[in-house]
């Protein structure tokens, strides 16, 4: 058992969670997701996010739109759509259960 | 100093030191490589190298400095190896329910020896590509069927390559290549080498006979965009000092003898237009095969087709509006008999060189010489003669030639040219030049004057008569050059010399 493999297995858990979390607030493009993500400290390397929110949007929980952008290319700009919001619910509803869980199990 | 190189990185230019660039790629082909099968693979490549992008222009002195390697390792870090890219999709690939059914057939040019098909259908099927290779190689014996495939897919199917991102000659693809070919057996690696070896022969052959048809090309276009240059534009030429300086034609000068003078500088500059782009073209695209330069001209292509495919819509319109036609030719024919004596004396009547003509032009290859009266507006053309053999009564026949936008048109105008010829007794009096109505211009009229001798008949041409014989032989046996100032019998269908 290696404490950093379990660290990061977690982490990984909520990972998507986070993710939707983030857009639930306000559609953002990758950098925004990142910078959020990052603040948390859920990630590590960026790279991880890509795979991740094509899945999420693959499976309708997000969609995106190209904004035009004052440097560079435009930017893809995230939201979430009713599927994802529910999808959200459920996932905030699970998590609610599992913080009770765990402090139920802590408190004995 | 270090080379760099510019890249363009998700529509964002940057310039790069080649060991970074190097590192970039691998980078790249690494994690292109491992989603590529994944459902969405493309569009996350898309994505991460936008993020890649944004990375380097977070740096302050992006535009100005060139990205070195520790920056690419900088990024690498934040954005994560590739292992760690794909490490949660590791789980999918193998059960692959839904990424595999929406598998799409392309061309995979990183692992490509000639276009990438067999590559392509052996990331489609699993199949390894030298199993598929051997298999076109063999169809490829039967009357060629397998070329023919590869060939119609090598066309249809759409190509993917990491390496199109970054802007530089597909040099490396070896370490993600060396890395595919480790798994492959030893017989399969031996064949891949060949098959390598072949890719890379043909693909030097390829090269090779691009530059060779390039610099054909290049010669070619020169040689004509010069010579056309001199011929059309010029009074004198440096390639043909003396020799032809009579026969090298000035296009504005002819223009005055089609068109009217305001029309004219248009025809020059359109008739320049249609001649010399193509030429441009041929050398331009020499340049490039011999030089292998790939450059997005796309927008400068078009815009030189619509150029001159304008120019020569324009060009055909004018033409017939008014009416400059060499279309459709025609001739009329006039016989006028000599009466039968023993001799027969031909002499120069009205000469040019008693017009008042501005200008002369002598189209080349043509035994056309005219001159243009400004002032009255009328064009002047020297017609030409030549003798034949009767078995009649002698006579002369005048032909007649013009073209115009149609039968009837040109007919009208072979009919108006303008030409004197007197026939008294047994002197026949010829001018050395018809004229065209006023204010007609030159549409290919032309005469000639043929004379029908019978057998025993003595006939003497002036020297002058001489600037008549456009062609080398004047007929019957005579030489133009020695024709003049003589008196010749008809023997037998043949001049013979006499006194």
């Amino acid at each position: 058992m290696n404490v950093e493999n379990n660290k990061a297995q977690m982490r990984k858990g909520i990972l998507e969670y986070c993710i939707l979390l983030v857009i639930s607030g306000n559609s953002c493009y990758a950098s925004d997701i990142i910078n959020k993500l990052k603040e948390a400290k859920v990630i590590v390397v960026e790279g991880t996010l890509y795979p991740l929110l094509t899945r999420q949007k693959n499976a309708g929980l997000l969609s995106y739109r190209w904004e035009e952008s004052s440097q560079g290319p435009p930017r893809k700009y995230y939201e979430l759509t009713d599927k994802g919001r529910e999808y959200l619910a459920e996932l905030d509803k699970s998590w609610d259960e599992l913080v009770e869980s765990v402090k139920l199990i802590r408190k004995k | 100093m270090e080379k760099s190189i510019k890249i363009n990185i998700s529509g964002v230019i940057f310039q790069i030191h080649e060991n970074a660039y190097e590192l970039l790629r691998d980078y790249l082909q690494s994690v292109s490589s491992l989603l590529s099968n994944v459902q969405g693979g493309g569009e996350m490549i898309d994505d991460i190298e936008a993020r890649i992008a944004e990375i380097f222009q977070s740096k302050p002195s992006w535009q100005t400095a060139v990205i070195s390697k520790d920056e690419v390792e900088e990024m690498i870090s934040i954005m994560g190896k590739p292992e760690d890219i794909a490490g949660d999709l590791e789980s999918e690939i193998p059960g692959g329910s839904y990424s595999r059914q929406q598998k799409k057939l392309y061309r995979n040019k990183d692992n490509a020896i000639i276009g990438g098909v067999c590559s392509g259908i052996s990331d489609y099927t699993g199949i390894d590509a030298v199993w598929i290779r051997i298999i076109f190689i063999l169809f490829a014996l039967v009357y060629l069927s397998g070329a023919v495939v590869y060939a119609i897919l090598w066309i249809v199917l759409p190509v993917i390559s990491r390496g199109t991102y970054l802007s530089k000659p597909a040099k490396t693809a070896r370490k993600t290549e060396k890395a595919r070919r480790d798994d492959v057996s030893a017989v399969g690696n031996a064949f891949n080498e060949i098959f390598r070896a072949f890719g890379k022969f043909f693909i030097i052959l390829f090269r090779v006979i691009l530059a060779i048809i390039g610099v054909a090309f290049i010669i070619g276009g020169f040689t004509a965009l010069l010579s056309l240059v001199m011929v059309l534009f010029s009074h004198t030429t440096i390639l043909l000092p003396d020799i032809y300086e009579n026969s090298v034609i000035y296009l504005p000068e002819f223009m005055f003898f089609i068109a009217d003078p305001a029309l004219s500088v248009w025809l020059v500059i359109l008739i320049s237009l249609v001649i010399l782009l193509p030429l441009l073209a041929l050398i331009y695209w020499g340049v490039r095969m011999v030089f292998q330069i790939r450059v997005r001209d796309l927008a400068l292509n078009l815009i030189m087709l619509i150029v001159w495919i304008l120019s020569c819509t324009t060009l055909i319109i004018i033409a017939f509006t008014h009416e400059i036609s060499f279309s459709d030719s025609y001739r009329t024919s006039m016989q006028m008999s000599i009466p039968v004596s023993d001799s027969l004396t031909v002499r120069l009547d009205d000469r040019i060189s008693s017009l008042e003509y501005d200008r002369e032009v002598h189209l080349p290859f043509e035994p056309v010489n005219m001159y243009l009266d400004k002032e009255e507006d009328i064009i002047y053309v020297s017609p030409e003669i030549n003798i034949y053999h009767t078995d009649d009564d002698p006579y002369i026949e005048i032909l007649k030639y013009s073209s115009g936008t149609s039968r009837s048109n040109a007919i009208r105008k072979a009919e108006k040219l303008n030409y004197d010829i007197s026939i008294d007794d047994d002197l026949v009096k010829l001018d050395e030049y018809f004229s065209l109505s006023p204010g007609q211009k030159w549409l290919g009229a032309f005469i000639k004057i043929r004379f029908y001798i019978p057998d025993n008949m003595i006939i003497y041409f002036d020297e002058e008569i001489e600037e008549l014989m456009h062609d080398d032989y004047f007929g019957c046996g005579v030489y133009s050059w020695r024709a003049g100032g003589k008196y010749w019998k008809m023997i037998e269908g043949r001049l013979e010399e006499t006194d």
